[in-house]
């Protein structure tokens, strides 16, 4: 199995910016080459960039650019690492791609910091890439969600099944 | 999904003793591990045994298959030594026989507690994701690849597992 990672910012590839009289975030090279050096994993895998943006900066046209990505990409098994915020909206649109396992997952701390939950998170989405059956589904605090049964709560910001909530 | 995590030890739970250099046993760090993971699912944690699992009698063995067994949840992770960690897993396919539950063993190369050089985050997190997507049946988990208890076999100078029909 090959798996294809595409990565698209958030807060899971944030540091802080490096120089004098630097204060913000910045998005940098992508912590899954990080986390997969580390970890040696037994499958073949490719890691492109489609933005690197803060997941509430993400407009049509960058969803369009993944959207794209995945479609063409030979690989059946894909993993989008994606800011927490708006990755549901991401995955909607994802939801017209045919035939493929794609997975969305992120991090509440960036892989950079202490006590990160990113290689947790890239292990979960890992994991559901290689036996679930075609589909858009995001991989968060250990859990897997269908595309369309997630919800991030907007006060809380756990992450939920939508229809167990209602 | 209902899940239930069996801790039996392991590199995966060993750390550092400072006075003696050795690494050994303490308490588990598998609830710390959860909490940096930001875990939210439905899972009951039981702790059994915290030993290398080199030392794991046939006694020991049999109570973690039990464990799986009597678990109320059909989808289980158990953290556990790498050394017999097949022999485990053939002893809970053998008593779980036809019952249907998906069982994921998984553990460390390097021990959690080592920090940002350790692969169980890693582990843990594709054991969870594992246990929740794949068939009945029992697995070993390692390396982002999970293999059938009865087709796996271990490198033991690479310490890395390979199905049995590619050694």
């Amino acid at each position: 199995m090959k798996i294809l990672f595409v990565q698209t910012g958030g807060t899971i590839d944030k540091e802080y910016e490096q120089g004098v009289e630097a204060y913000n975030f910045v998005i940098t090279s992508p912590s899954v080459e990080r986390i997969l050096d580390l970890v040696k994993p037994s499958f073949e895998y490719r890691i492109v960039t489609a933005a690197k943006k803060d997941s509430m900066d993400l407009t049509d046209e960058d969803r369009r650019n993944i959207v794209m990505v995945c479609e063409q990409a030979p690989e059946n098994a894909i993993i989008i690492t994606h800011g927490t915020d708006t990755m549901a909206i991401t995955a909607k649109e994802l939801s017209r791609v045919q035939s493929k396992v794609i997975i969305l997952t992120g991090a509440l701390r960036p892989e950079r910091f202490y006590n990160s939950d990113a290689m947790f998170n890239i292990g979960t989405a890992v994991g559901g890439v290689q036996t679930l059956e075609s589909g858009v589904y995001i991989a968060m605090s250990g859990q897997l969600f269908a595309w369309d049964e997630y919800m991030k709560h907007p006060e809380t910001g756990q992450f939920l099944h939508r229809k167990v909530q209602s | 999904m209902k899940l239930r995590l069996i801790i039996a030890g392991g590199t995966i739970d060993k750390q550092f003793n400072q006075v003696t250099g050795d690494l050994a046993f303490g308490d588990t760090h598998l609830s710390e591990m959860l909490k940096q993971a930001r875990f939210e699912g439905d899972m009951t944690i039981e702790h059994i045994l915290m030993k290398d699992s080199l030392d794991m009698t046939t006694e020991d063995r049999s109570m973690l298959a039990e464990a799986c067994v009597d678990a109320a949840e059909g989808n289980i992770v158990v953290t556990h030594g790498l050394d017999t960690m097949i022999e485990s897993a053939q002893a809970i396919a053998a008593l779980l026989k036809n019952t249907p539950k998906t069982v994921v063993l998984t553990g460390a190369m390097v021990p959690y507690s080592l920090g940002m050089a350790s692969d169980a985050l890693f582990n843990l997190g594709t054991s969870l994701g594992f246990a929740q997507s794949l068939p009945t049946g029992v697995y070993v988990a390692m390396n982002g690849h999970y293999f059938a208890s009865d087709n796996v076999g271990r490198d033991t100078d690479r310490g890395t597992f390979h199905e049995l029909a590619s050694a």
